[in-house]
């Protein structure tokens, strides 16, 4: 969902649902028949960062989700990143730090930065993209 | 009253009724290897801020009065930008009906957001710069490669926003091909460049040339502090000979002339790909003159944003998002499937087998299944190529390994030397892979992978397959050392 695209009470519902399982809602689509949600989102995974300080890095997954009656999720699937999917992440932060892309959470991202640590309202380190940068 | 408020409205109906030119690069206003020399051409002065995918100058504030204004000032800077932007957003909004901008209802754009050589999308906006390079003060958004470049970030950032996060290396570079491909589509959508370029390289599109060549001026700003950051006349080349690999393997950073794990290098492979395919299907159209090039420019990019659509986000998008490409040629655009498997094939985005799969549900089962072929020793089987011929022939190279030695893998160790089957296998997939394989008269013709840029007046394949007897055999017909190695 994005910024400047307004979420419904629902999505809100399940972005919140599902960032308790570390999930960061991307999209979401109509239910199916079944009832059965498919939606994309970003699982936060550890993976070795700069100077050995651990970063929860964003992978894409593809969910099902499925709620109750009352709108609570009872089970979601897919939302474990394949073992290929991990390793390019921490390939991706290995690149990120050898190209001087990647800015700690102090400050302002200098030139160049492509990425900044985020520190989240848990104490945790997050790879976050800031910008895409023509060169 | 009324007289006085009739006379406004004539004076309004006049000035929309005379629109007024504004001047503008082409591509870039560098050209080559040189800051200078881009093609200017004049334009009727646009309308950033309206539908489709309306962007917003705030820096500066004011637009200049349009008119025709001279290289090197403010007000050629902004309309510029604003022509580049318009340009921009007109191609993409033809084919993203009913899409807007992740940000919000328009895209703010800051035209000097400060100093460096480099230009911005950020999820506020589109943001541009000015630096010093040998003694010349440019500007990134002067430069509609540039600018379309960095539309083309939010762009797709609209259309797959799962793309901006997603710590992966194939991802990232998917994202910097497509501010590539983006700013040359865009630029064929300008008539005077479709016939200059065609005149440029003969009608044969895969050449190195002015379309090809993306953002001249800042490629030399950057290369006069860091010679092997860019190419050698530009910022990135489209017309390029890198090959695929798994970039987990290439090492984080190196020269332009090797491909690293470096988005912006690594892109480089699938924007090869593309260019090479779109100049494939120029050559599939009835004629190679700039309407059939329009056309071809915004067929392209009605298959590349479906494919994208539909491709799924996994460490291997490059391969997905060609795929689908490919699937879509089948269904919606058959004049352009060998044209786009032979550009994705050879620059090892997919497989030959792959590409087969893609396209006969039969082999498509068959790779499902996932059982392996024992190859005999000097019988390979070639099946899943779509010949025609389930098994041909070769000249296994069985020799004795004198020393046991083989090519370094990029990231540590060795490479597993392959078995001569394998050796042969991949050796006849590489001559397929480069189109260097001659099938006509034995096997199906559909099956070759062709070069868009190989002769026309003479034969350039170095082996062909030839029936003798019952067998059909791999044979060499020509050593080619054309010291042109484009494959």
């Amino acid at each position: 969902m994005g910024r400047g695209k307004r979420a419904t009470t629902d999505e809100k519902r399940l972005r919140a649902a599902l960032a308790e399982r570390d999930l960061e809602l991307v999209s979401v689509g109509e239910p199916a028949p079944d009832g059965t949600i498919a939606a994309t989102a970003n699982k936060l995974h550890l993976v070795p960062g700069p100077s050995g300080k651990p970063l929860y890095a964003p992978i894409p997954v593809s969910l099902h989700i499925r709620r109750d009656e009352t709108g609570n999720i009872r089970t979601v699937t897919g939302d474990k990143p394949e073992a290929d999917a991990i390793a390019d992440a921490s390939r991706f932060v290995e690149t990120l730090v050898a190209n001087n892309r990647l800015a700690e959470a102090e400050g302002v991202a200098p030139p160049g930065a492509t990425h900044q640590v985020e520190i989240d309202s848990k104490g945790r380190r997050i790879l976050r993209r800031r910008r895409f940068s023509v060169s | 009253m009324k007289k006085r408020a009739s006379k406004r409205t004539a004076k309004r109906t006049s000035i929309a009724a005379t629109p007024k030119a504004i001047s503008t690069w082409e591509e870039d206003p560098g050209s080559g290897d040189q800051p200078n020399g881009g093609h200017l051409v004049q334009r009727i002065a646009p309308k950033p801020n309206q539908a489709p995918f309306p962007t917003s100058i705030r820096n500066p504030r004011l637009a200049p009065s349009p008119k025709i204004y001279s290289p090197g000032t403010a007000e050629f800077r902004y309309w510029a930008a604003a022509d580049a932007l318009r340009r921009g957003s007109d191609y993409w909004g033809a084919l993203l009906p009913g899409v807007s901008w992740e940000v919000g209802a328009r895209l703010p754009v800051d035209l000097d957001h400060g100093v460096d050589l480099n230009a911005f999308y950020d999820r506020v906006g589109l943001r541009f710069f000015h630096g010093t390079a040998g003694g010349r003060t440019l500007y990134s958004g002067e430069s509609p490669d540039v600018v379309c470049h960095e539309l083309g970030h939010a762009i797709l950032d609209s259309i797959k926003p799962q793309l901006w996060d997603a710590a992966s290396i194939e991802v990232a570079a998917f994202h910097e091909s497509f501010g590539d491909m983006s700013a040359i589509l865009t630029a064929l959508q300008l008539p005077g460049l479709r016939q200059a370029v065609l005149t440029e390289t003969g009608g044969v599109l895969y050449r190195s040339s002015r379309l090809s060549r993306l953002a001249e001026q800042l490629g030399w700003a950057i290369r006069q502090d860091f010679p092997t950051a860019v190419e050698r006349d530009c910022l990135r080349n489209a017309v390029n000979s890198f090959f695929y690999r798994d970039p987990g393997g290439l090492p984080s950073s190196g020269p332009a002339t090797t491909l690293s794990s470096e988005p912006h290098s690594f892109s480089r492979v699938f924007t090869g790909g593309f260019f090479e395919a779109l100049a494939g299907m120029l050559k599939a159209r009835p004629a190679a003159d700039a309407a059939n090039l329009l056309q071809v420019s915004q067929d392209m990019g009605k298959i590349l944003v479906s494919a994208i659509r539909s491709a799924a986000v996994v460490p291997t998008f490059y391969s997905q998002v060609a795929a689908n490409m490919m699937q879509l040629a089948d269904t919606q655009f058959k004049g352009y499937q060998q044209a786009l498997k032979s550009a994705f094939v050879r620059h090892g985005i997919v497989s030959p087998a792959a590409a087969v799969a893609i396209a006969t549900p039969r082999a498509r089962a068959r790779v499902a299944s996932g059982q392996p072929r024992r190859l005999p020793t000097i019988s390979l089987s070639v099946g899943e190529y779509g010949l025609g011929v389930e098994s041909i022939m070769v000249h296994a190279a069985a020799e004795p390994k004198r020393l046991e030695v083989a090519g370094a893998a990029l990231a540590v160790g060795s490479m597993m030397p392959p078995s001569e089957d394998e050796a042969a296998k991949s050796f006849f997939e590489d001559l397929m892979r480069r189109g260097r394989l001659k099938v006509a008269g034995v096997a199906r013709a559909r099956a070759a992978i062709t070069r868009p840029h190989a002769a026309t007046t003479h034969e350039t394949y170095t082996h062909e397959l030839r029936r003798e007897g019952k067998a059909v055999i791999l044979r060499r017909v020509r050593i080619d050392d054309c010291g042109l190695h484009l494959g």
